[in-house]
């Protein structure tokens, strides 16, 4: 748990994490998971809605009402925001982003769509000897926030915030089902976190 | 890391240090508030450095976007030199806006209903008075910002506290009575009894006000000639450098290709309405660069958002036109180069009857939407 007394020295609010499995770099570059699919969601899955949606919800505070591409077709309330990131010429780029919540037929998965359309996800940092790949969602305190993908070996050789490091390695590292992503966040207003 | 302050809040602290009191004004949207916010920033920087056990920090563009000991925050060497009474650690803002109903025993001192004794009176400790006693203990120096100073009764809710601001009027700085320090009478909040008064030598007081705006009563100049004056307008090389434009050489496209084409269009429009209004009206009636940028802070890249954004804009543009030109049809028509000349304006200046008398109506699209607004936008520019 990170203490808030010394979180309210930074300007970070909160960190919503997802670890990218092999499928999802794939998506990021708007491939298939499965070669001969020819398709697939490009979509960042998030399961745990019922825990994770507060927390999302801050993420992406603007909504509108959507007819959903799949299944029914039936309108959707889908929940939007904006991501930010530096391009590699350090220019800020700013995009709206969508948050989905649950199917019917996946009524506890809430999901980011097209994430192969956002730039910050297409960097493609090595795998060799790079360990585990997450992405991490960072809110300011100014609400605005950044996309990055990290990777297991920086979070664990780099000089990072020893609070944010010791988090996301405990999270990758918790015991779960295997092929199964780790997810959560750590508010640093709250005080709450969520590791799945 | 350094925090670096603008040009403009290190002119406002300078005119503090040396005047005391400073008054912005500026037409809406033109950075008042912004510039406010920065100077009591500034006004408050902290001289300390982080402390190693700090909370995470986003650097955006480092290596490790999170580290572990954050950027040292260090004072700019320029505000460093401007701060007002940059040796006082105490340092604290007040702030408060002025309204129509906006009182004396608020702002100073005076005498309101008890709340803790029914039927009885108290001594209320109003804002400026608080200012004063801060900036009067052994480390403390005050910054007041009084926004819309002139939607109250400025002069009212000074009353005779307005001669003791000036800067020669006040305490030294140690404390003590000056030659020329000058005392007003005012109800003491602790003994409930009148006391001559003066101000504390590290007081400051910062003003703001849309000159447009006078909702009460205008401010006269002998108000007015005890704050050193700092003026604000709009700023195209503002807008420029926000939207990443370039001075344009080339005609507006017919339709736009990128998110840039309609950045170029929203510029070249606003400043031309800024023109006109300037002419037809007079400069306090223009409208700021803040008026087309996004609330994000960041202006999208995509087309259909620039167009959505550029949407909202030339709706507070228009907004701002209707009230500056209300009952005149034609200096709306004028403003927006509606009177004819430009073929297919989407706005068309028309003389109508109203039973047997010649009135004027400016005919045009019923609704700004990201469909038409590049074509609006380039016929107001043209």
């Amino acid at each position: 748990m990170v203490n808030k007394e010394s979180a309210d020295a930074g300007d970070i609010a909160r960190i919503v994490f997802r670890q990218i499995l092999d499928g999802d770099r794939l998506k990021f570059i708007a491939q298939s998971n499965i070669t001969d699919s020819g398709g697939g969601a490009r979509d960042l899955r998030f399961r745990s809605w019922d825990k994770m949606e507060e927390t999302l919800r801050k993420l992406f505070p603007g909504s509108r009402t959507e007819k959903r591409r799949r299944g029914t077709g039936n309108a959707l309330e889908v929940y939007t925001g904006h991501l930010i990131w530096l391009q590699k010429n350090g220019k800020e780029v700013s995009k709206e982003a969508v948050l989905e919540p649950p199917t019917d037929a996946r009524p506890n998965e809430g999901r980011i769509t097209r994430v192969h359309e956002f730039g910050c996800f297409t960097i493609n940092p090595p795998s060799d000897g790079s360990g585990r790949l997450i992405a991490l969602f960072v809110q300011k305190d100014d609400g605005s926030v950044w996309p990055f993908v990290i990777t297991e070996r920086s979070l664990e050789h780099d000089q990072w915030n020893p609070a944010v490091a010791e988090f996301l390695l405990s999270a990758l590292n918790a015991p779960r089902r295997e092929g199964n992503a780790a997810y959560g966040f750590i508010d640093f207003v709250s005080g709450e976190k969520l590791v799945r | 890391m350094t925090v670096n302050f603008s040009s403009e809040c290190l002119e406002v602290l300078r005119a503090l240090s040396e005047r005391r009191n400073v008054l912005i004004s500026g037409p809406p949207a033109s950075g008042k508030s912004r510039l406010l916010a920065e100077v009591a920033l500034a006004f408050e920087a902290k001289f300390a450095a982080p402390t190693p056990s700090s909370g995470p920090v986003l650097v955006p563009g480092a290596a490790v976007p999170i580290p572990d000991t954050p950027p040292t925050s260090s004072i700019d060497p320029e505000l460093q030199k401007a701060l007002p009474s940059g040796t006082r650690s105490d340092r604290k803002v007040f702030r408060t806006v002025f309204h129509q109903n906006s009182k004396y025993r608020e702002f100073l001192t005076g005498l309101a209903p008890s709340l803790s004794k029914p039927g009885a009176f108290e001594v209320t400790n109003g804002i400026l008075f608080r200012a004063s006693e801060h900036a009067k203990t052994a480390k403390g120096v005050s910054l007041l910002i009084i926004d819309e100073i002139n939607r109250g009764p400025a002069v009212q809710v000074f009353g005779g506290a307005i001669v003791a601001i000036e800067p020669e009027k006040r305490l030294g700085a140690d404390g003590s009575a000056q030659y020329g320090t000058q005392y007003f009478e005012l109800l003491d909040p602790t003994s409930g009894q009148m006391i001559e008064y003066a101000f504390p030598h590290h007081l400051y007081i910062l003003g703001a006000m849309n000159q447009a705006d006078v909702s009460v009563e205008p401010l006269d100049v002998a108000f007015l000639r005890r704050w050193a004056p700092y003026s604000l307008g709009p700023d195209e090389a503002v807008l420029r450098t926000y939207f990443g434009l370039t001075p344009q050489t080339q005609p507006m496209p017919s339709s736009p290709v990128n998110a840039q084409d309609v950045y170029e269009a929203v510029v070249q429009a606003w400043a031309k309405v800024n023109g006109r209004i300037a002419l037809g009206r007079v400069r306090e009636f223009q409208i700021g660069h803040g008026i087309v940028m996004a609330p994000s802070g960041t202006a999208p890249t995509d087309l259909h958002e620039a167009l959505a954004l550029a949407t909202r804009s030339w709706n507070a543009i228009r907004a701002h036109l209707d009230e500056v030109f209300f009952g005149d049809m034609r200096g709306l028509a004028v403003a927006l180069n509606a009177t004819g000349q430009t073929a297919q304006h989407p706005y068309n200046l028309q003389e109508v009857f109203f039973g047997d008398e010649p009135k004027q109506q400016l005919t045009g699209p019923a609704y700004v939407t990201p469909d038409n607004v590049f074509a609006i936008l380039a016929a107001v520019a043209e």
